[in-house]
């Protein structure tokens, strides 16, 4: 055998030989068996920009980048300089807060700052975040896909009444009232949601609420096998949806002079109490700045 | 990513089962040819696909970039691949079949060449084929092909050296006569 055989040429060559076609009978078995294939779902919702025009989409995603940067305010550490209204609980932002990075993934302990009124309804949203969190478009995210926490922010237009058939004929407008979002998940059928509770969420009053998947209700026999309860704006293929099994949703409804954010802060059966505690943390650590 | 594509992803996340049939139907071929070279067994590589794209269909609505699809789909093929690999190991006789479409124009070197690397192959684990399939047959750079497999780039030269090494060397063995059946 020669020395100078181009080892590499005669390799690709080898691999080009042999079959490409994947037999009809192969596919046809993998269609036959997707109804007894359930789905996992994601363990967090997707603003999705998929089924969006180009533009704008390009526009929904130059925002989101803010957004991140706005929740990187989010992020900002307690005792920070941001003050809202009547907020001397709050948390204060330290004195530069991280803008909120356009990509996903790790993010560096620290106070992030995001910037976009249209996922926050502030001028400047900031959390402070410990290690081993992570961006999640546009959420911050911890933990494997048993025991994931994680937390968002949403201006909510439209609510769906019923949680497991999120049609569009079970779609309620909520305008930009706090008090109309509450009592419309209060509401929210295929959902358990617990009585709201006063608090107070970056200096603003605010509604807590618990909301569950009621025992005994089969998921996978929802629309999309998901429990969804509102959409992303006017994209109905986005939203808050998506949670394993068990998942629980604690929603804050913040009064934010007037206009509704939600502020959700979601855990599923699997998490550790560390990361509960690191969850609460986050939530305790925003500052508004409206 | 074509918006075409994306559109079908998003509807096959959300339980759309004709999107994700489109979706098999397009991607349903290469991952069969890719599990095919890696496991040079035709049964091996058609379960390795079924699984994958089961798989994909499962796991479809976790995949949080569409422009990720085909290097996601990849990763969860060679999975596959590694499943089917230890089937190799337990249930196939060592035995292979040297192809019989060998166009007349070429010479016996050749055949030889192909049933040497053939042998120097199957010699690697699925570790080292995934890497020498995905770089050579797919053309995916080196650090795509970590991507894939979740592995540093690092890992990846290192099983790629390690592989070709190892067929340069099938190559460079004495050459035997071919037959059409050979056991070992």
């Amino acid at each position: 055998m020669s020395a100078d055989r181009d080892v590499n040429r005669i390799v690709r060559s080898w691999l080009e030989e042999g079959v490409t076609a994947l037999p009809d009978r192969v596919l046809d078995t993998v269609l036959d068996q997707l109804p007894a294939t359930p789905q996992r779902r994601a363990p967090w919702p997707v603003r999705r920009l998929l089924d969006m025009h180009i533009p704008t989409r390009l526009g929904v995603a130059a925002a989101a980048v803010l957004a991140l940067a706005v929740i990187g305010v989010i992020v900002i550490p307690r005792g920070g300089g941001v003050a809202g209204p009547g907020s001397s609980a709050s948390p204060t932002p330290s004195p530069s807060p991280i803008p909120f990075p356009s990509t996903g993934g790790a993010l560096a302990p620290g106070t992030y700052t995001i910037d976009d009124r249209s996922y926050t309804q502030a001028t400047h949203f900031v959390i402070t975040l410990p290690a081993g969190w992570a961006s999640v478009d546009p959420f911050i995210a911890k933990g494997d896909a048993a025991g994931e926490v994680g937390l968002t922010t949403w201006v909510v237009r439209r609510v769906y009444t019923d949680s497991c058939r999120h049609t569009t004929d079970t779609l309620v407008d909520v305008g930009t009232s706090p008090a109309k979002l509450v009592s419309t998940l209060v509401g929210l059928k295929s959902r358990v949601v617990s009585t709201p509770t006063d608090v107070t969420i970056g200096g603003f009053p605010a509604k807590r609420l618990e909301m569950s998947v009621p025992v005994g209700l089969d998921v996978s026999t929802c629309l999309y096998g998901a429990i969804k309860d509102w959409p992303d704006g006017t994209d109905e293929s986005g939203g808050l949806c998506c949670g394993g099994p068990g998942f629980v949703d604690v929603v804050y409804v913040v009064d934010i002079n007037g206009k509704a954010l939600a502020v959700v802060a979601r855990h599923l059966p699997g998490s550790s109490q560390q990361d509960l505690g690191e969850l609460q943390a986050i939530v305790d650590s925003i500052h508004i700045d409206p | 990513m074509e918006d075409v594509d994306a559109e079908l992803i998003g509807r096959a996340q959300h339980g759309d089962e004709e999107a994700f049939a489109s979706l098999a139907v397009a991607a349903g071929d290469r991952l069969h040819a890719v599990a095919h070279r890696i496991l040079r067994d035709i049964d091996l590589a058609e379960d390795a696909t079924q699984q994958a794209l089961l798989a994909i269909w499962r796991d479809l609505p976790q995949l949080r970039d569409p422009a990720r699809f085909d290097a996601w789909s990849y990763r969860l093929l060679v999975r596959a691949c590694y499943a089917e690999g230890r089937r190799i190991r337990q249930w196939t006789p060592n035995l292979h079949i040297l192809p019989t479409d060998v166009p007349a124009a070429e010479d016996l070197s050749s055949v030889v060449d192909r049933d040497q690397l053939e042998r120097g192959f199957r010699r690697l684990s699925i570790d080292h084929r995934a890497v020498v399939v995905l770089h050579h047959y797919l053309d995916l750079p080196l650090d795509e092909v970590a991507d894939v497999l979740g592995v540093p780039a690092g890992t990846v030269r290192s099983r790629l050296h390690h592989a070709m090494r190892g067929l340069r060397a099938a190559l460079e063995a004495d050459a035997r006569p071919a037959t059409q059946e050979v056991a070992r």
